[in-house]
């Protein structure tokens, strides 16, 4: 399998800037961040999931105004449905440009995955047949998204639970050429590619090792469910000591890049939230390169 | 677009919508391995589907959940998972249409409680979409004062944050018990006026007199003079409209506090 070492000639992270540490901005965390100084929220930057904040007025709202006006905040989709063979949905790309207008993100991501067709949405992110038509078909439509959004967009490895009979390339494979073809960036979530080289029985290593280091703009850490004969990607518990390695390769591989713990299910209190990040700096120690 | 492709996921969903596929499609389509075959792989899927959607509704539902238990709550879902398949983006708009579900699929002849579903549902709705609705916590609201509030010409509105609604139930208890995290409370029937607000992030529920429902419903989201609302509001009550008149004068400055007017621009 050949390396895809950075290219020199090339800005890394597209040009974006390292963020540091952060985690998702998420409900059961507003009433700390709103007592607390932001001085004392112990993370340099916020993801938030752009769903949760498309057309809210509310408090989650308030809340976020007020993390935007002192944070970095990185917009998070799970609805883009980059990759399904419906037109892109018009109304759906408005609102998430409003709501990109209205709190301005370093950048915005979502999954190489489809969510629906034919105007039924499964609200899952659903795994894509990885075969040189679609993957023409996605970079098509990642271009017509980033000339909606005026930016390139971010695009996320899966978690998946099944692959397509007919297969013509690995996953890394075909991100690696989606991100060269459409010039996007690409957000490596290391818990999901453990969770599918376990699924699919890959060499999680290699899969992170064969990716365009240059081209990765984030890193997701998170914790999966162990099902027996599978691994779900429940994001309801901390992260896993293979996984934790998949991280320090990342680091080593990009020579570092903004790091975001997501927490979505149980989600602890903020004190534990903050001391599970700090896991990673210490990883990020125990790496050089990325130090 | 590759026909390949919609043909794969127009085939993918239907299954996950319907809950099963023919294996002998599903072991064409699907790799699978010595740990799990196509078709358990398919099953997380269709699985997941169903499970998301009901937590959605349970997270939207909670009052209706504490009401008529897990198992049941379950089978209302399940139903209206059945007969309304996600069509939006917005995991959030799923449950719109839930207490409609539940309304036209009350047991015929069902007694008193059979619309106490829908009715629980419906008051849920309000209070999720108030949530989320543009609110008056930044609007200026130095401009009511006693003498201004009934000016002639005065316009006020219904903000985004106001829902008014008549059910035939007492559901403020089994709101609060819910909200308390207490047991179930079985509401009484029995003709409720209410308005579901917001102020300061605060959603509540407010029981209101005929009269005043009368009056915020005649403003509407749209607006309209004050005294014509008064008028409005007079003969649809019964009041005779000076008394009516005299009463908001003193109330009008309450009900701008909770949230429940505003001025039309």
């Amino acid at each position: 399998m050949a390396r895809a070492d950075p290219d020199p000639a090339r800005p890394p992270r597209l040009g974006f800037p390292n963020l540091g540490d952060g985690v998702g901005l998420r409900d059961p965390h507003f009433a700390h961040l709103m007592r607390t100084d932001p001085a004392d929220w112990g993370v340099d930057w916020f993801e938030l999931l752009s769903e949760n904040f498309l057309d809210h007025r509310g408090y989650a709202a308030h809340v976020l105004e007020r993390v935007a006006a002192h944070r970095p905040v990185v917009m998070h989709g799970v609805s883009m449905s980059i990759g399904s063979a419906d037109p892109l949905d018009a109304a759906y790309l408005d609102k998430l440009a409003e709501l990109a207008e209205r709190v301005k993100p370093v950048w915005i991501s979502d999954h190489l995955c489809w969510t629906g067709i034919a105007g039924t949405n499964s609200h899952d992110l659903l795994p894509m047949p990885l075969t040189e038509a679609s993957l023409a078909h996605v970079t098509s439509r990642v271009r017509q998204v980033q000339d909606r959004l005026g930016r390139p967009l971010i695009v996320e490895n899966p978690s998946s639970y099944l692959q397509f009979a007919g297969a013509q390339m690995p996953e890394w494979e075909y991100l690696g050429r989606l991100a060269e073809d459409s010039g996007c960036g690409l957000l490596l979530d290391v818990n999901n590619v453990h969770v599918s080289a376990f699924n699919h029985g890959f060499d999680a290593a290699a899969y992170i090792e064969a990716l365009p280091a240059d081209r990765i703009v984030q890193v997701h850490l998170a914790g999966p469910r162990d099902c027996g004969t599978h691994l779900l990607d429940t994001h309801d518990s901390p992260v896993l000591e293979p996984v934790w390695a998949l991280y320090a390769l990342a680091m080593r591989r990009t020579g570092g890049v903004s790091t975001l713990l997501e927490w979505d299910s149980s989600i602890p209190p903020y004190e534990e939230l903050l001391a599970e990040l700090a896991k990673a700096r210490a990883w990020r120690a125990a790496e050089p390169a990325c130090a | 677009m590759p026909e390949a492709l919609a043909d794969l996921q127009e085939w993918m969903l239907g299954a996950i919508v319907a809950g099963t596929a023919e294996p002998e499609t599903v072991r064409g389509r699907i790799e699978g391995n010595d740990r799990l075959g196509p078709e358990g792989r398919f099953a997380i899927y269709a699985g997941g589907y169903r499970s998301r959607l009901i937590e959605s509704l349970q997270n939207e539902y909670p009052a209706l959940r504490l009401l008529v238990g897990d198992t049941v709550f379950e089978l209302f879902a399940r139903g209206y998972i059945a007969a309304n398949p996600p069509r939006h983006f917005s995991l959030y708009d799923y449950g719109a249409r839930f207490a409609d579900h539940l309304e036209a699929t009350r047991p015929a002849g069902g007694g008193p409680f059979a619309g106490l579903p829908a009715a629980v549902a419906r008051l849920e709705r309000a209070r999720a979409e108030v949530q989320r609705a543009e609110g008056i916590e930044r609007r200026d609201r130095s401009w009511l004062t006693a003498e201004a509030a009934l000016l002639p010409g005065l316009r006020l509105r219904l903000p985004d944050s106001v829902r008014l609604l008549g059910l035939d139930f007492d559901l403020l208890p089994l709101i609060e018990a819910s909200e308390d995290g207490g047991g179930a409370v079985v509401p009484e029937p029995g003709e409720s006026l209410i308005a579901v607000v917001r102020s300061g992030y605060r959603v509540r529920q407010l029981p209101l007199e005929p009269w005043r429902h009368a009056w915020l419903e005649a403003l509407g989201a749209d607006g309209a003079d004050v005294y014509g609302a008064a008028a409005a509001a007079a003969s649809s009550s019964g009041r005779e409209a000076g008394a009516l008149l005299a009463d908001l004068t003193l109330w009008l400055p309450v009900a701008t506090s909770l949230g429940l007017v505003t001025k039309a621009d």
